[in-house]
């Protein structure tokens, strides 16, 4: 082969490889680490408690190295990233997932420690608490659908046979069924809502209705008259999922850098009951931006709007220990211990200034108490590199603190995430929804005492057809449908009777299986409750609900605004997946024998006959 | 044990006969072509022709259409309990009194003499006698007859049908009252009172014939008695029957089928509903569709904002600035295609200031 040649083949395989590895991978931008450290200095230097951005940075780095199958090194990103930020969950979880696939007990511990700090970060919280309020009212209200849909598909066939009878006598309508079948889902078209329907199916199926129906359909009704009634109550707690309240911004503020933006904007927003918090904010974030005459004033106005507060005690003492003013400093953590003993930071800050002032066994003693009120919690809370530099510690808010905040903040004003989420999925606003529903739940218990049974379809106690008291007959001592009548019509032994109505109800009774199977399978849990099985039926349809949920979420319904975005990992998609596939089976597969029929006996129909002349008429006329 | 051959070896009579004599219990099959006619016995008595594992052909039933013991309603009800009960023709006749037991009896008896008639006039065929108590188990039975009377009943036919059949030559030809009156003292059996009250207006032989509710051979023996009383007489052959008119069967779809308007009606109602809800509720379903289910909360835009400042600052922290316009955001990975499309519905504009140090996003 010739020089040339072997150039050339040399040339065209490094073109194809390199091809290849840029066509199967083109890698992100990768953060630079210089760029990463020196914004970590930036906030550290401007007092930031922990750096939330940049765990994430490091967080996404190591996602990226762990795609790339270096798990060492994605390790020490995200151990670094924890260190940054140890409110930070993410790195927990996946941390615990890298020692998993080693099968290291560490998986245990970085585990149990993600949960722990989620059960403690009002981040995490407030997240898994809006999300988890917006899925259960969304699966809720699909499990509710199932069943609406269930009871629809039962009950609808009576209503329609009673309609269609009645367009048949009247007007000789052709087709008098599918005219029926119109004419009563017209009325769920003109006001698409979920309300409307809930009411509408309610008011026309409840007569026919057996008792374990009646009461599921009540506890859905009356759960989604609950929600809908206490929404906005819920809704208080919307400035959590907002990140233009007050509360949240003062969240940031907790813990971030010196940032006269965010310090400008919680001045430019209303105080909504938390004029106290709102100066503490500002003082804080004045005192990590050095300005200590500020934030003397806004820590002196925050005690004077609330001297039942610990918080900006020690953050007073704080300022005046900074500039070395120890004994002043020594007053404010006195202050502070008066109003809150148990205030760990506060004692811990007082035990520094004991020791700036020679005051030893009041040192040891004020750090033996902040101990026993827990600093070590809060100490490992800040970001490593920050406490490694401190001598006293900033006090800052705790989860509990901006729950409070948010109640407070949402009965003044909030953007009604409740309701909103509620309004969007049914398309009527909550108290409206609340007004037709129990409307309806109140017309139904009412009307079902009042409406006659004469004037209702049932079933043929034969071959379980639809019949009604205008095309029943009773000839044989049992009420049975025109066609069974038809079939049994002159016929004089018991026996032929029977040979009859059994060959027919078998015939009846496969189609029906048969058209039910295929009308009830598209849905998991319609089939269960068609056939009156309440509790399988609910258990699927919640099954699939929650699966659906989660399916088309993939992780959040409301998404972490405070965060970079993330491709969904594959078992996201593939869990909820598997979970409807499952739904799905057991719909499928489930074998439902015996049908929940709604008969009626001889002697109601024969008492019911004598109460209705156009009924005896017509069936003396057949 | 079996017993088979054909009439070269024994004729069918010796055949019964013998079967008789020995009380036999079992199934004679006789076929002739293709035709196959079977004879149950049990202790050397016929008890029945019905073998019903065919169950195409029960020949009592062909009996009972053939000569009108039935009127065609009760036939057709017959056929229809029969086909939607499963149950047997004898047990449907007995429980439903379609007849009472005694002419059901008679008209057993007729039906098995006619078979075995039918059977002894074959000039070739072949014979196969099975036998054995769980040939006749399942057999239902109106009645036992001794074979011998009917044998001798059946030669006296074999040689008298020839003769009447002579004096009937054509099914079509038709026979009418001579206007006689009947004497009174006259003995008359019951057949010939049948027939007689039939042929008050002439008829064709065959219409008697399907309608004498009795064996052909009976209905013709009738005839010759009746003729030979000069009470009837042969008028001229007819044509086929007449045919029921089908009038105003047009007249009877139309009221079948209804009237179409109202369908035309609900369809319209329903449309225009839907019409009303698409209108009323497009804007909603197509914002919930694009934004999600929360994109009707106040925070929306807060929170989208947020997310993108905090992707900003993302950007900053790993490449030391701040990107010059969204696109570059977009473009360098940091946030994917839903926040790209949110920031974009929302028109969030971004704009850097000269040192590159601060951003506004409004």
């Amino acid at each position: 082969m010739s020089s040339l040649r072997r150039a050339l083949l040399a040339f065209c395989t490094l073109a194809l490889v390199s091809a290849a590895v840029l066509f199967v991978h083109v890698p992100a931008a990768w953060a630079s680490p210089e760029n990463v450290a020196r914004h970590v200095e930036q906030q550290l230097r401007a007092g930031a408690v922990s750096l939330p951005l940049d765990a994430e940075v490091e967080y996404a780095a190591a996602l990226e190295l762990i795609h790339h199958g270096d798990l060492t090194a994605a390790k020490k990103h995200l151990q670094t990233s924890i260190a940054l930020a140890p409110h930070f969950t993410d790195s927990y979880f996946t941390l615990a997932r890298l020692e998993a696939r080693r099968l290291s007990p560490d998986a245990i511990f970085w585990f149990v420690q993600g949960v722990v700090i989620t059960t403690r970060s009002f981040e995490a919280q407030s997240l898994f608490a809006a999300n988890a309020g917006v899925a259960i009212m969304l699966i809720f209200l699909i499990t509710s659908g199932i069943v609406w849909l269930a009871l629809v598909l039962r009950y609808f066939p009576f209503l329609a046979h009673r309609l269609g009878d009645w367009l048949k006598r009247r007007f000789n309508a052709s087709t008098p069924r599918a005219c029926a079948y119109l004419l009563l889902f017209a009325p769920f078209l003109i006001i698409p809502s979920y309300p409307i329907a809930v009411a509408l199916v309610l008011l026309v199926t409840w007569p026919f209705m057996q008792r374990r129906e009646r009461v599921l359909a009540f506890f859905s009704a009356g759960t989604f008259a609950t929600l809908a009634w206490f929404a906005p109550f819920i809704d208080r707690y919307s400035p959590i999922a907002d990140p233009a309240s007050l509360t949240a911004l003062i969240a940031q503020a907790n813990e971030s850098a010196a940032d006269p933006t965010l310090a400008a904007l919680i001045a430019a927003t209303p105080s909504r009951g938390l004029d106290a918090e709102q100066e503490t904010a500002l003082g804080l974030l004045a005192m990590r931006a050095g300005q200590q005459e500020q934030a003397v004033g806004y820590f002196l106005g925050a005690i004077e709007k609330n001297q039942k507060e610990s918080l900006p005690y020690v953050n007073l003492g704080n300022v005046y220990y900074l500039n070395g003013q120890y004994d002043k400093a020594l007053e404010g953590y006195r202050k502070a211990e008066q109003v809150n003993g148990a205030d760990a930071v506060g004692q811990y800050n007082l035990a520094q200034a004991y020791i700036k002032t020679l005051l030893m066994d009041e040192s040891s003693q004020a750090l033996k108490r902040s101990s026993q009120a827990g600093f070590d919690a809060i100490h490992d809370s800040f970001a490593e590199r920050a406490r490694d530099t401190w001598s006293i510690f900033p006090r800052i808010y705790g989860a509990e603190d901006f729950w409070r905040m948010a109640a407070t903040e949402g009965q003044h004003e909030h953007s009604g995430v409740m309701s909103a989420a509620l309004t969007s999925v049914t398309g009527i606003p909550p108290r409206a929804g609340f007004v037709i529903v129990v409307a309806a739940l109140l017309l139904s218990l009412i009307g079902s005492r009042f409406i006659k049974p004469i004037k209702l379809a049932f079933q043929c106690s034969n071959c379980g057809e639809i019949t009604c008291n205008n095309c029943c007959s009773d000839a044989h001592g049992t009420i049975l449908c025109k066609a069974c009548g038809k079939v049994v019509g002159g016929v004089t032994s018991d026996k032929v009777l029977e040979a009859l109505l059994r060959q027919r109800r078998q015939s009846v009774i496969v189609k029906r299986r048969k058209s039910i199977k295929w009308v009830t399978m598209w849905v998991p849990g319609v089939r269960h409750l068609f056939y009156g099985r309440m509790f399988s039926g609910t258990v699927v349809a919640t099954m699939f609900a929650a699966c659906l949920v989660s399916f088309l979420a993939t992780g959040y319904i409301l998404p972490r605004w405070s965060s970079l975005d993330y491709s969904t990992p594959l078992w996201q998609w593939i869990l909820p997946a598997l979970g409807i596939v499952l739904s799905y089976t057991i719909a499928v597969m489930s074998r439902q024998l015996y049908e929940m029929r709604s008969t009626r006996s001889v002697t109601r129909s024969r008492t019911a006959d004598n109460s209705d002349e156009s009924a005896a008429s017509a069936r003396t006329g057949r | 044990m079996a017993l088979e051959g054909n009439l070269n070896s024994f004729g069918l009579e010796e055949i019964l006969q013998l079967i008789a004599v020995q009380q036999k219990t079992g199934m004679l099959s006789v076929t002739i072509n293709e035709k196959t006619t079977v004879l149950f016995f049990r202790d050397g008595k016929i008890i029945s022709t019905r073998d019903r594992r065919s169950k195409t052909r029960d020949p009592f039933r062909e009996y009972l259409m053939r000569y009108g013991v039935l009127s065609r309603e009760e036939l057709v009800r017959l056929t229809q309990i029969g086909t939607q009960s499963k149950l047997d023709l004898l047990d449907i006749l007995t429980s439903e009194k379609f007849l009472d037991e005694k002419m059901l009896a008679r008209q057993w008896r007729y039906h098995i003499q006619e078979a075995l008639h039918d059977v002894l006039t074959w000039d070739q065929c072949s014979y196969k006698f099975i036998s054995g108590d769980e040939i006749v188990g399942g057999v239902k039975s109106l009645g036992e007859h001794i074979v011998e009377p009917l044998l001798m009943e059946c030669m006296r036919r074999i040689d008298e049908y020839p003769m009447l059949r002579e004096m009937f030559p054509a099914e079509g030809i038709r026979i009418g009252p001579t206007g006689r009156e009947v004497n009174p003292e006259a003995e008359m059996f019951e057949s010939e009172k049948n027939v007689l009250a039939m042929l008050k207006t002439p008829r064709a032989v065959r219409d008697v014939v399907s309608r004498a509710k009795m064996p052909a051979f009976d209905t013709y023996e009738a005839l010759r008695l009746l003729k030979d009383k000069g009470l009837i007489m042969i008028e001229a052959d007819v044509a086929e029957r007449d045919d029921a008119p089908g009038a105003s069967a047009s007249a009877r779809a139309r009221r079948q089928h209804g009237n179409p308007l109202i369908m035309g009606g609900c369809v319209i109602v329903f449309a225009a509903c839907a019409f009303v809800g698409a209108m009323h509720d497009a804007d909603r379903a197509a914002a919930m569709a694009r934004s999600g289910i929360l994109a009707t909360d106040a925070a929306h835009r807060a929170r989208v904002e947020y997310h993108v400042r905090w992707l900003i600052e993302a950007y900053r922290s790993r490449n030391g600035f701040y990107p010059t316009d969204l696109g570059e955001l977009w473009k360098s990975g940091i946030a994917d295609s839903d926040t790209e499309q949110s920031a974009s519905a929302l028109e969030l504009r971004y704009k850097l200031t000269s040192d590159r140090q601060t951003y506004t996003l409004l």
